[in-house]
């Protein structure tokens, strides 16, 4: 079967949303199938908000059947669409009053977001299939457009490759250093925690300076490495080097960092309020489900890296916990849903 | 696109035809000229037979041009069958159910214009009552004596659930109102309780309303289902659509994208007065179009309802009813303080009104 696996393509940013499409061909492609990715340009200022929108119904996709992503790639038209989402437009639902949405409260934007919402729930129940990559994913599509979907859950990039390691002494945080994913966070905590344990944050993104500077000023900038994009070798043993992940954006839809985590062995500290992170992380089990401040995150950090034997117990637990997840699963039930 | 450019379907009459099928003509004309023709000595692009039995009927099977048929029974649909039609159509929702995607139902004319009321999904609904310190659970009563018995429409955009009697329903529905009723209205529509709408009795109306004022979860799936089920027979242009493009009547000619963009926009239920409609236009300017417009019609008088005016109007009127509401609305009133800020964002609209006035 040909399949085209339709995805938004924001210029110049790479994320969690272009690796799962890239896996998804490899695993449609394992299971015998002729796949590949279809992305159209998407801008997400209220202004240009549904233009990408209206594309997706005019382009042709010749393809047996359609899995649609993400915003706005499910407004495809295809006669056998299965719609397995990652997310909608967050500035307009759920994260409307973030700090980075340009949703207010005028009516130029309830229009937007009534209009928005309108459009979605439309397009989405074309479907054949609806399916959800978490359970919050699910749960807002039900709150905001009465839709219900089945969440398939699926395993994160470098699956095979990450391992376990030596509990080193560094925090590993792996993230876009953007408002969304907090990374603030772990450089206050960092300023709290035991001095002997650094950190280690990636990027990029927009905050790295600002995070440079914060943790001048309170004076561990030579326990704090960002160290920028890593490749899959680098990115494996960092993991696998680690005492433990912290990871805790706001409202995550999915987090590859949690499943990434657990796959080397590593216990991950989150917050209440983390979204998707915390279907995975279980309080005093396989890590720590914080109330996100900054004092409670490096509390969690100062008991794995003093209590012996905390983290690789919490690091096995972690592993059983996705030892389960298998893309096989997952071209099994949106082979059973295309037509 | 001229009249005589237009495609002629030809109409087989046998008889009285039924009342959905009149309309269903009219409806037709947009994109053919339906006329009275003997497929013996006539090509038409199409050709309507409003009964199995109509004369000329075997002809116009035979002909190669697209056939639909008006069938009012499972005898007559056994008997169209051999024609061969491109698709069969009902007045009968029950006989469409049976006849499944062979079938088109074909509603009576709409007592609501569906098309022309512009959805308001919960969330949505929450931000406006932010906006304009409504109660966060909003409950409006619209049974003949309640307190918000002639409420308007902008209240029924607005409210987080709505107790709303038979005569107000449909329109409740369609705006995508969180409604609770009587089992009586509910099934005078259709509309099933955990479905569509949520049922109760006159002694338990009230708390099932404030109730589901408070789970947002269950107000987006209602108000989602219950728009779909007013659709249902209330966009006679839809079924119409969909006739056409059966028949091979809706083709867009060339340029074919401008087409293509209207029936879109058309099919997202886009309202006339929509940004995206203007930008559009701004992109498209200057590009000739003589395409036929296959739309649907779009009427932006409702979105007045939603404009600020409209919803100070609002919030005005209800710091004044629910002053006076009585006990069991507690659940759905606002909090004292909110009561009072209400009055005193109200008592601003009337001096600021009233300076207007002398002005």
């Amino acid at each position: 079967m040909k399949i085209a696996v339709c995805g938004a393509h924001k210029p110049f940013m790479h994320g969690g949303a272009e690796m799962l499409m890239s896996n998804l061909v490899v695993a449609l492609e394992d299971a015998g199938h002729q796949a590949e990715v279809i992305r159209l340009p998407v801008a997400w200022d209220q202004t240009r908000l549904f233009d990408a929108a209206l594309a997706w119904r005019l382009v042709p996709v010749d393809a047996d059947a359609v899995i649609a992503t993400n915003f706005p790639s499910y407004f495809v038209r295809h006669r056998n669409k299965v719609v397995w989402l990652l997310h909608q437009h967050r500035a307009a639902y759920d994260a409307a009053d973030a700090a980075w949405s340009d949703i207010g409260y005028d009516e130029a934007s309830r229009e937007t977001q009534r209009m928005l919402a309108e459009w979605d729930t439309r397009a989405l129940e074309e479907a054949r299939a609806l399916f959800a990559v978490s359970e919050v994913v699910a749960q807002r599509l039900k709150r905001f457009n009465g839709l219900s979907s089945r969440v398939l859950y699926h395993p994160p990039p470098l699956q095979r490759q990450l391992h376990p390691g030596a509990f080193g002494d560094y925090v590993f945080a792996p993230m876009r250093l953007e408002q969304n994913k907090r990374p603030e966070l772990a450089v206050d905590a960092l300023a709290l925690w035991e001095p002997r344990v650094g950190l280690v944050l990636t990027g990029p993104g927009s905050l790295e300076a600002e995070l440079r500077a914060s943790a001048e000023r309170r004076g561990v900038a030579g326990r704090l490495r960002i160290s920028g994009f890593l490749n899959d070798p680098a990115m494996v043993e960092t993991f696998a080097g680690a005492l433990a992940v912290v990871y805790a954006p706001f409202d995550e839809d999915y987090g590859y960092v949690t499943l990434q985590a657990f796959l080397a062995g590593k216990p991950v500290i989150t917050s209440r309020d983390s979204g998707g992170v915390l279907e995975w992380v279980e309080d005093g089990v396989n890590g720590f489900v914080t109330d996100g401040t900054a004092a409670a995150i490096a509390g969690a950090v100062n008991r794995l890296a003093t209590e012996p034997g905390l983290a690789e117990r919490m690091g096995e637990a972690g592993r059983a916990r996705v030892a389960a997840l298998d893309w096989a699963d997952v071209v099994g039930a949106l082979e059973g849903a295309v037509g | 696109m001229s009249g005589a450019e237009r495609p002629v379907l030809g109409v087989l009459v046998a008889g009285e035809p039924h009342p959905n099928a009149r309309s269903l003509l009219i409806e037709l004309r947009r994109w053919c000229t339906p006329r009275a023709a003997d497929p013996a000595s006539v090509a038409t692009r199409a050709w309507l037979a409003l009964s199995s039995r109509a004369p000329g009927v075997d002809v116009a099977s035979r002909s190669g041009a697209p056939l639909a048929v008006w069938v009012d029974s499972s005898v007559q649909a056994e008997e169209a069958a051999r024609l061969e039609p491109a698709v069969l159509l009902t007045g009968s929702p029950a006989l469409a159910q049976r006849l499944g995607a062979a079938a088109l139902l074909i509603p009576a004319p709409a007592d609501l214009d569906v098309a022309a009321i512009p959805v308001m999904p919960p969330f949505v609904r929450k931000r406006v009552r932010r906006r304009f310190g409504l109660p966060e659970h909003m409950v409006i009563d619209l049974r003949d004596g309640a307190p918000h018995a002639v409420a308007g429409d902008t209240a029924l955009a607005v409210t987080a659930a709505a107790i709303v009697p038979a005569r107000r329903l449909a329109g409740a529905l369609a705006w995508g109102t969180p409604v609770v009723t009587d089992a009586e209205s509910a099934a005078g529509l259709g509309a099933r309780d955990g479905a569509e709408l949520r049922v109760g009795t006159p002694d338990d109306l009230v708390r099932i309303a404030g109730d589901l004022a408070a789970d947002e979860t269950q107000a987006a799936v209602l108000s989602r289902a219950g728009r779909r089920l007013v659709e249902k027979g209330r966009e006679p242009d839809r079924p119409a659509l969909e006739v056409a493009r059966r028949l091979g009547l809706w083709v867009p000619a060339a340029p074919a994208w401008r087409g293509r963009v209207d029936a879109e926009l058309a099919d997202l239920r886009t309202p006339a007065r929509a940004r995206i409609r203007q930008r559009l236009e701004t992109i498209m300017a200057g590009v000739a179009d003589d395409a036929p417009h296959g739309s649907s019609r779009v009427t932006d008088a409702p979105s007045r309802h939603l404009e600020d005016s409209a919803l100070m109007g609002l919030r005005a009127e209800l710091a004044r009813t629910n002053s006076s509401l009585p006990e069991p609305y507690a659940p759905s009133a606002p909090s004292l303080g909110m009561r009072q800020r209400v009055r005193r964002i109200a008592g601003r609209v009337r001096r600021r009104v009233r300076r207007a006035t002398r002005l």
